[in-house]
């Protein structure tokens, strides 16, 4: 290869003023890359060709320089677009610090955000519906664990209510159970009652022995008596013809008809309230109430 | 080998820039070869507004496509000078553009010498009355090849010159600049 004759074919200009067809210009790519000689050559066409463009000098408006900053800006958020799905806060701050004399390019901008933004809305709308469940989630957990706590307390409260209700109840039925003995004695023909009454000096004592001779049963109703002193004790005494006072039992105060459980057989005189230290005694010390059975 | 391989340090700074995407190579493109490049463009377009939208294009595209220029095959420069060259010829033999200047008067556009009056830099003054040194054929034949895009062929027929006479004047005319410029003693 004569490299003399190639450089002075022709085919160096032809290639430096972009007149080759691809082919041929492969060719003298080639050509370049293994002759530093044809290499030289070229690239001093090419400098003659520079210096030839440099007559026809032209300077650029100052705002090109912005425009174009921010076509590039913009190619550069497409790329990123294009290229990576996520989006970067640093590339929109840019886009933001750009030149504002450019308001074509701006409002440019602007819709490219707004593309961008528009890509990624269906992402965002993801994200904050799956937070809006998760928040959601948490108060309806939170809702639960309250009314939880709530309607157990209130259960508790209600058990708590019923089981005391229960309590009343029994106790009522006991009571009724108790009041109706009562008026079964009270109104059984089958019992005597005995008014005891107080003495000259207990005037105001008073209390009601029924007893059923048939069946030898003594009930004793108390209930107006005043509690006697914390050392003292009442004593319930029958009183037979003939004999010694005969003990049927000690009480303190009685809210109800007791059943004196003591049996006493044969005719009984009359029945004798005496007050007696704590524990009971053998014969009355200090008789405040006698009641003749009629 | 000793003319084009000199230290521009100029161009290093920005061919180091662009393989770095630092976006300041643009500006300092734009400062130290803007004027050329808008300049090459307007000889092609000969309408200043439209020559401002490709040089904007072309920029854009020198950025984009900066990873593809080979250092190894010439002067950065010059792959922007052919970037500006590829995207005004495009745009002057488009259909677009030349149903536009169907509308204009089409004797400025017939004449060569109806070039649009330019600001020149001071610094050009001269170089434009070394080129006016060239015969005027030779000062034709790179106006029509590289500032017109024609083909050889539609040289030829401009020129009223034979096909092959294209090559060889081309060839000439560039040689003759060279010793003009002082560039690459052969």
């Amino acid at each position: 290869m004569d490299i003399n004759n190639y450089i002075s074919s022709g085919v160096l200009e032809l290639y430096a003023s972009g007149l080759l067809s691809p082919e041929e210009v492969g060719e003298v790519e080639e050509m370049i890359a293994k002759y530093p000689e044809i290499k030289a050559e070229l690239m001093a066409i090419e400098e003659s060709l520079a210096v030839h463009a440099s007559q026809f000098y032209k300077a650029p408006k100052p705002a090109l320089l912005d425009s174009i900053m921010a076509r590039i800006e913009e190619e550069e958020e497409k790329e990123q677009v294009e290229v990576q799905d996520q989006p970067q806060v640093q590339d929109q701050t840019q886009v933001q610090d750009q030149p504002q004399d450019q308001t074509q390019t701006q409002a440019e901008e602007r819709t490219t955000i707004g593309d961008f933004q528009g890509k990624k809305e269906p992402k965002v709308r993801k994200f904050n519906l799956l937070s809006l469940m998760a928040v959601a989630a948490t108060l309806l957990l939170l809702i639960s664990v309250i009314s939880n706590v709530v309607l157990y307390q209130q259960l508790s409260e209600t058990e708590q209510a019923l089981a005391s209700l229960q309590d009343q109840q029994d106790t009522n039925v006991k009571e009724f159970e108790a009041l109706r003995t009562n008026y079964n004695i009270v109104t059984d023909t089958a019992y005597k009652p005995v008014h005891i009454h107080g003495l000259p000096s207990h005037e105001n004592a008073f209390a009601t022995v029924y007893w059923n001779p048939i069946n030898q049963a003594i009930y004793l109703d108390a209930s107006f008596m005043d509690a006697p002193d914390a050392d003292k004790t009442y004593q319930l005494w029958a009183i037979k013809a003939g004999q010694d006072p005969i003990s049927l039992g000690v009480f303190d105060t009685l809210d109800s008809l007791q059943d004196v459980a003591a049996k006493i057989g044969g005719d009984v005189a009359a029945f004798a309230v005496s007050l007696e230290p704590k524990g009971g005694s053998e014969q009355p010390t200090d008789v405040w109430m006698v009641g003749n059975v009629g | 080998m000793a003319e084009t391989s000199h230290i521009r340090p100029i161009e290093d700074k920005i061919i180091s820039l662009l393989h770095q995407r630092d976006k300041r190579a643009v500006e300092l493109i734009y400062t130290h070869y803007g004027g050329t490049l808008l300049g090459v463009i307007s000889r092609i377009l000969k309408s200043e507004e439209l020559a401002e939208d490709i040089f904007q294009d072309a920029m854009v595209k020198i950025w984009k496509n900066a990873a593809s220029y080979d250092k190894s095959r010439g002067r950065l420069f010059t792959w922007m000078i052919n970037i500006c060259r590829n995207l005004a010829i495009d745009v002057l033999r488009s259909k677009k553009f030349q149903a536009t200047l169907k509308i204009q008067n089409a004797e400025q556009l017939v004449s060569s010498e109806n070039a649009p009056s330019y600001s020149f830099n001071p610094d050009q003054i001269g170089l434009v009355e070394l080129v006016g040194k060239l015969k005027p054929e030779h000062i034709a034949i790179i106006e029509i090849i590289y500032y017109k895009g024609h083909t050889q062929k539609e040289a030829a027929e401009a020129l009223e010159i034979p096909l092959g006479t294209v090559k060889t004047r081309l060839r000439i005319a560039l040689r003759e600049l060279r010793q003009l410029l002082g560039i690459g003693h052969k």
